[in-house]
């Protein structure tokens, strides 16, 4: 009965042990990647980001200057790729600070304003409405700042932000122990040592959510916010089910190194009564 | 050696099992404990983040059921239905169904949510006031001619009124009904001095001719 | 042939079934104007004429009817319990039940929906056309199509649930 007790509490501890390290393998691998900005800037890089924005953020001034009577020349040299790059690592950097960030849009309509007179100047307009103009300035500004933010919808959000990565790191270190002791605890006590079973149960685990979540949603079709968002957004995706599926593997693979490195129980106990 | 192999083989295959046997129990206690709330989140999702690209594009039936004065199907938001023509005034432009500023910037926009040519209820068009579309809306005149070339049918009306209104008017005052087929059209106003304009000139037109047999 | 068959079967429906409506009844519950709180709450212009339009195009059974409608009045009952005019000034509890009533309505039906760049945007079924789109937030100068607050969840909700149930069939015409 005492041996049959001690089996099944092996068992368990190996469940329980699995579980762990699948938690700390999934946190771990969010900590290091979509919740850190580093890695979140390279995938901006990576995916063209800037470039597109860049893009976009032309096209949408456009809309305006067609109903206002102005050339698109006027929006030539009012901001440049690396004002866009600064300007979105500087809130994506606000984001994972947990504060909100107004982009400064000064410069901006400085120069338009200034491409906005000697277009008028040019043009002889007759009948300038200064208010109107105004509007105007503020409104291509208001574009700009829009595209940057994606429309101000992650500044509700944003104050969460720290306090999950602080959650997730203590949350880590928590589970590490946790682990361990565990470990300790069945050295000492229980004795079961089928420590491939902890590193197999994690990875045919990872592996099965990769597998029903790539079967359950169309993930390439996904599209959050705008295409230029999505592209980026399923990049991230990507990467983390190739990360996990790489961990997955490992996990298999040390666990049947450990398995066919594992002296035979029966041929050390023949060895010692030689 | 042989059986020495056979029985580290034998252990592999006993962990593997057991680890497959804890796969499947917290894959079962996963679903037992969240599957309706992982099922509602997987609908949600592919309900509202993911649209797939369908490469034949649907050819819309668009036709005009004359009983009971509506259209059998209606145009895809974006796709353009027709043309409008003002010859009083040089107007000629393609209309898009769907007045966002992406259309406005290659023709005049329907707005979705008003009737369509031939359905008997208001239909409200925007066109910038750029030369290619409405500039010269502010010329026409009580009685010019307004003609909706529409794929399902060809729609004339006539011009009763103009008006200069706030743009909030506009939202504010504008009523969408089908009591009487009225043709509303707008532009920003002023056309000749730049910037924002919070006016728009409105132009109010009544049906008095169709010929809806395409 | 078919016509006349629909007919019959959605008469028999109204006959059997106890609380079964009619489409005439739906567009108008949906189009409605519901006093609640001293606010007034209704679909705008626009989004009524989309509802009908569209109840006009596509077949609604007796069942999806009367689905839509009891999710209509829960979301006024929530309202009214609220005690508030804004989504915003609700309590949690009372805009978590307004998101599950909407996560409802969104998993029980077929609309295909998504929000582009605060655009509401509504596809027609199996396809990447776009049936509908509307600004989720007003901009100054066009035509505002939605108001700030609950008023935008509840018409967005009557939108998308009467959106949502017109697109299960397809009406066939004779």
């Amino acid at each position: 009965m005492k041996n049959k007790i001690k089996k099944v509490s092996g068992y368990v501890f190996l469940f329980i042990q699995s579980l762990i390290l699948l938690s700390i393998t999934i946190l771990l691998v969010l900590r290091l990647t979509v919740l850190d900005k580093s890695f979140i800037k390279n995938e901006l890089n990576k995916n063209n980001y800037y470039k597109k924005i860049n893009d976009e953020i032309k096209t949408e001034m456009t809309y305006y200057t067609d109903q206002s009577g102005f050339d698109d020349s006027i929006l030539d040299n009012i901001f440049s790729l690396i004002d866009i790059k600064n300007t979105t690592n500087s809130f994506i950097s606000s984001i994972y600070n947990g504060e909100t960030y107004t982009v400064n849009t000064s410069q901006i309509e400085e120069k338009l304003n200034n491409n906005i007179n000697k277009y008028i100047e040019n043009e002889h307009f007759q009948i300038v409405d200064q208010e109107q103009l105004n509007k105007f300035v503020k409104q291509i500004a208001s574009v700009y700042s829009d595209e940057i933010k994606l429309m101000g919808y992650l500044d509700k959000v944003c104050k969460y932000i720290p306090k999950l990565i602080d959650f997730i790191d203590y949350a880590i270190v928590v589970l590490f122990a946790l682990f361990v002791l565990l470990l300790i605890l069945n050295e000492k006590l229980i004795k079961r040592r089928d420590y491939s079973v902890i590193l197999y149960t994690s990875g045919f685990i990872i592996l099965f959510i990769i597998i029903g979540f790539r079967s359950s949603i169309d993930i390439k079709n996904l599209l959050i916010y705008s295409k230029t968002i999505s592209n980026t957004f399923i990049s991230i995706i990507k990467y983390l089910f190739n990360v996990y599926l790489l961990i997955s593997l490992i996990y298999i693979g040390v666990g049947l190194i450990i398995d066919i490195l594992k002296k035979d129980k029966k041929r050390r106990h023949k060895k010692a009564i030689i | 050696m042989h059986r020495l192999n056979k029985n580290k083989a034998k252990a592999i295959v006993k962990n593997l099992a057991v680890a497959f046997f804890f796969t499947s129990f917290f894959i079962f206690l996963v679903l037992i404990i969240f599957q309706k709330k992982i099922d509602k989140t997987i609908t949600l999702i592919n309900k509202v983040a993911v649209v797939s690209a369908s490469n034949d594009k649907k050819k819309a039936n668009i036709k005009m059921n004359k009983l009971e004065k509506r259209l059998i199907e209606y145009p895809s938001y974006g796709d353009v239905f027709g043309t409008i023509k003002i010859p009083s005034q040089s107007i000629e432009v393609s209309i898009y169904h769907g007045d966002a500023l992406r259309l406005l910037k290659y023709g005049v926009g329907h707005h979705a949510g008003t009737y369509f040519p031939g359905e008997g209820g208001t239909i409200l068009i925007a066109g910038h006031n750029t030369y290619a579309q409405f500039r010269n809306l502010p010329n026409i005149k009580g009685n010019d001619e307004i003609i909706i070339d529409a794929i399902y049918g060809t729609y004339t009306y006539k011009v009763e009124k103009t008006e200069i209104i706030d743009a909030k008017q506009l939202n504010e005052s504008l009523s969408i009904n089908d009591e009487k087929e009225e043709l509303i059209l707008y532009t920003c106003y002023p056309v000749d001095t730049p910037g924002f304009k919070t006016k728009r000139f409105v132009v109010y037109a009544s049906l008095v001719g169709d010929n809806n047999e395409k | 042939m078919k016509k006349l068959l629909v007919f019959l079967f959605v008469a028999f429906i109204s006959i059997t079934s106890v609380s079964a409506m009619s489409e005439d009844e739906l567009k108008t519950k949906l189009t409605d104007t519901y006093k609640v709180n001293g606010a007034t709450y209704k679909a705008s212009d626009s989004q009524k004429t989309a509802i009908k339009q569209y109840l006009n195009q596509y077949e609604v059974s007796s069942s999806d009817a009367d689905y839509i409608v009891s999710k209509l009045n829960e979301a006024l009952d929530i309202l009214k319990n609220s005690g508030k005019t804004r989504f915003y000034d609700m309590t949690k509890s009372d805009k978590n039940k307004i998101i599950a009533l909407v996560s409802d309505v969104a998993t029980n039906t077929s609309v295909k929906v998504a929000i582009v760049k605060g655009n509401l945007v509504v596809y027609k079924p199996g396809t990447s056309d776009i049936f509908y789109e509307t600004p989720i937030n007003p901009v100054n100068g066009d035509i505002v199509q939605t108001s700030r607050g609950l008023t935008v969840a509840i018409a967005g909700v009557i939108s998308a649930i009467g959106i949502a149930i017109a697109l299960r069939k397809v009406k066939v015409n004779a």
